[in-house]
């Protein structure tokens, strides 16, 4: 027991804590179970722990291997630094539903059986919609609307497909699944972690939300839910061809799209889908290389993909907009920001002596070794795409560009470029001292990336997709304008069903309306004025009050109907929690 | 188009242009050293070919950049309120979470 202290309950304590305690307190509390958290992480010894038995079931929480020791080990570092960036804010339930969220991860993490993998996975996805929620503008809660149910789809294949699963092989282990032997429940419970991955088509969600989440709930929700799928997949379905080709085509769909928007956090979330193609390919493919590949992808991907979100995010809270037909050279206003994410941009392109040069390559040369050439070169090209719209085309035409066009900015908290200053020095950190990283993976390490043919074929790559760039830059001015993706399939789902379900309602109403004008109201009114006068004269006099008592509980009971679709939803769900923490300590 | 509009194409001052000569100069260096360094065991056998991953770059940014577009100003690109009103209308929460819009 002392080589194992869950970091997910100093996460509940913490969102326990800031709920109760008076505000400017409770702010810096998050960053403090962050710290705690990672001490924890590192403190960890392998092994299997917290186990408990359950309704004759035998619940696992806390699996530690070299495989979830290395998702633990950044997403303790990530929430530090997410909390740090976002210690400024004074809305509390940002903190709780952030600290929720990340307990959800490291349950997720930790989960040695698919039970307690689907009840952290729920909270996790009920956790994250409140950070899209909590901005609080009209369009962010519609967002986080589709959001939710997108997700409730995808748990709900995963719990289907561990049930079907649990019928046919009576366990609910969460163990690595044989190509070769899959069946159908193996492929829904795939297909569930797919969801989360955002692997096409099932992917729509991830750029249609991220964007209207809160400045700092963003820089958490593009480290968390993606990478924690890819953590379960790891697990699951290493070896899934599949996936493999999923994978690349993911990291091409990604690049395209982000070419032609004009939302910098949207072109941000495209990136996302794309660079979690390259783990999701690393996963299909297989290899210990690739395996190791797509580990440390993650873990580098999640450090200078929260950078970018934090300096698309500064733009956002400082000029009140993140489109990139509306801004344009503010490197001079802030220069910080625009530091940082230069720093994240050649991260992610895979510069030399940045993080994603020691993680990216692994997987494409990894894959290429393993003899799927078609992928590895799939997967150059995404690379191309990536420089070209996250590392030059966002940059050039949010800090340079067209001449400042004079916004109003509002000044930026200091916590905010701390936090930033953090994560950009890890970036070049594991850049420039690839073993720190390497030492983590699951798998021993051969790969080498400072060869000189590495680096130069690299400088080739990125070189002359800046000449690209160059030769056409008037072409790829930014747009105000939106591009479908699969979400247009579920919200015209959407107006469909609504739709159809209102010409019958309606019909059904009218009928009701006529009928009741023809026979019911005329005897209705009589019946009526009888009993009114009844009422007046002969109950009142008798219990008296009573009508005022009722009118006060029906004050109540109107009070908890908001006709918020949310309020509903947070009422079940902490209803359900309560119910399943009464069951779980009674039981 | 409208991209000419908002950006009006300015004669390239002196020091743009030592720039661009310069990094001209910078990837014409990359592909000599490429003669000279290259894989020992190549993936494929282009890779051998001094110059493919240069060539590779500008072909998939060029690719990228005319085939997106292309997307775009057909099929994928719509109107900012196509799925309803405002929907792109950005509003910050101020640091209380108050959305403003």
């Amino acid at each position: 027991m002392t080589d194992f202290f869950h970091p997910s309950l100093f996460f509940v304590a913490c969102a326990a804590a800031v709920w109760v305690l008076p505000g400017r307190l409770g702010r810096w509390l998050p960053p403090v179970a962050a710290a705690l958290a990672i001490g924890s992480v590192l403190a960890m010894q392998p092994g299997s722990y917290t186990r408990f038995n359950y309704l004759g079931l035998t619940l696992g929480l806390g699996r530690v291997d070299a495989l979830s020791m290395v998702f633990a080990h950044v997403f303790a570092i990530q929430a530090l630094i997410g909390f740090i960036f976002a210690l400024h804010v004074e809305d509390r339930w940002q903190h709780v539903a952030a600290c929720m969220y990340i307990a959800g991860a490291f349950g997720c993490t930790f989960a040695e059986d698919y039970v307690t993998l689907f009840i952290f996975w729920e909270l996790m996805s009920v956790a994250s919609t409140f950070l899209v929620w909590l901005r609080r503008v009209p369009a962010s809660t519609r967002a986080g609307i589709r959001y939710f149910l997108f997700h409730i789809l995808g748990g709900l294949l995963l719990l289907a497909g561990l049930l079907l699963r649990h019928q046919a092989t009576g366990s609910f282990a969460f163990e690595a699944t044989d190509p070769a032997a899959a069946r159908f429940y193996d492929t829904l419970i795939m297909l569930g972690f797919c969801v989360n991955a955002a692997v096409i088509p099932l992917h729509a969600w991830l750029p249609d939300a991220y964007p209207e989440a809160t400045v700092t709930g963003a820089v958490f929700m593009s480290a968390f839910t993606t990478k924690t799928a890819v953590y379960v997949l790891l697990r699951a379905f290493t070896g899934f061809e599949i996936l493999g080709i999923m994978g690349t085509l993911m990291t091409i769909y990604g690049v395209v799209y982000a070419t032609i928007e004009n939302n910098a956090r949207r072109i941000l979330a495209y990136h996302i889908v794309s660079q979690v193609g390259y783990m999701v390919a690393g996963v299909g493919v297989g290899t210990a290389m690739t395996v190791n590949g797509a580990c440390a992808h993650a873990y580098a991907h999640i450090l200078y993909k929260g950078l970018l979100f934090m300096g698309a995010g500064t733009l956002l809270y400082a000029a009140g907009t993140a489109k990139l037909s509306d801004l344009g050279g503010l490197y001079r206003r802030l220069p910080w920001a625009f530091l940082w994410y230069m720093v994240a941009a050649v991260s992610i392109s895979g510069f030399p002596l940045f993080s994603g040069f020691i993680s990216k390559t692994m997987t494409i040369t990894g894959a290429a070794e393993a003899h799927h050439t078609w992928l590895a070169l799939g997967m150059e090209f995404a690379a191309v795409g990536t420089f070209l719209s996250v590392g030059i085309k966002l940059p050039y035409f949010a800090w340079f560009g067209r001449p400042d066009p004079g916004i109003a900015l509002k000044p930026v908290p200091r916590n905010m470029y701390v936090a930033m200053g953090i994560a950009g020095f890890l970036c070049f950190y594991i850049g420039v001292q690839p073993g720190f990283l390497y030492r983590l993976l699951p798998n021993p390490v051969e790969y080498v990336p400072y060869t000189s043919w590495h680096v130069l074929q690299s400088l080739l790559l990125l070189g002359f997709t800046g000449l690209g760039f160059y030769l056409l830059r008037h072409k790829l001015a930014p747009e105000a304008k939106i591009n479908l993706d699969f979400d247009y399939v579920y919200r015209m789902i959407g107006r469909l069903v609504l739709a159809l379900s209102r010409r019958p309602v309606e019909q059904i109403d009218n009928w009701w309306t006529e009928f009741y004008n023809r026979a019911g109201l005329r005897g209705l009114m009589k019946v009526a004025g009888g009993s009114v006068w009844f009422d007046k004269s002969a109950i009142d006099g008798v219990v008296d009050g009573t009508a005022v008592g009722v009118r006060r509980i029906g004050r109540t009971a109107t009070g908890a109907q908001t006709g918020r679709l949310q309020d509903y939803l947070a009422a079940a769900i902490l209803l359900g929690l309560a119910v399943f923490a009464l069951v779980w300590f009674t039981g | 188009m409208k991209l000419q509009e908002t950006l009006p194409r300015a004669p390239m001052s002196a020091s743009a242009r030592r720039l661009r000569n310069l990094f001209l100069m910078a990837l014409g260096l990359l592909v000599l050293l490429n003669a000279f360094i290259y894989p020992h065991h190549p993936h494929f056998g282009l890779e051998r070919v001094p110059g493919f991953w240069s060539l590779f770059g500008l072909a998939g940014a060029v690719i990228l950049a005319k085939g997106a577009k292309g997307l775009a100003h057909t099929i994928l690109g719509k109107d900012e309120n196509f799925y309803e009103e405002g929907s792109t209308e950005e509003g910050v929460e101020d640091s209380r979470g108050q959305g403003v819009k």
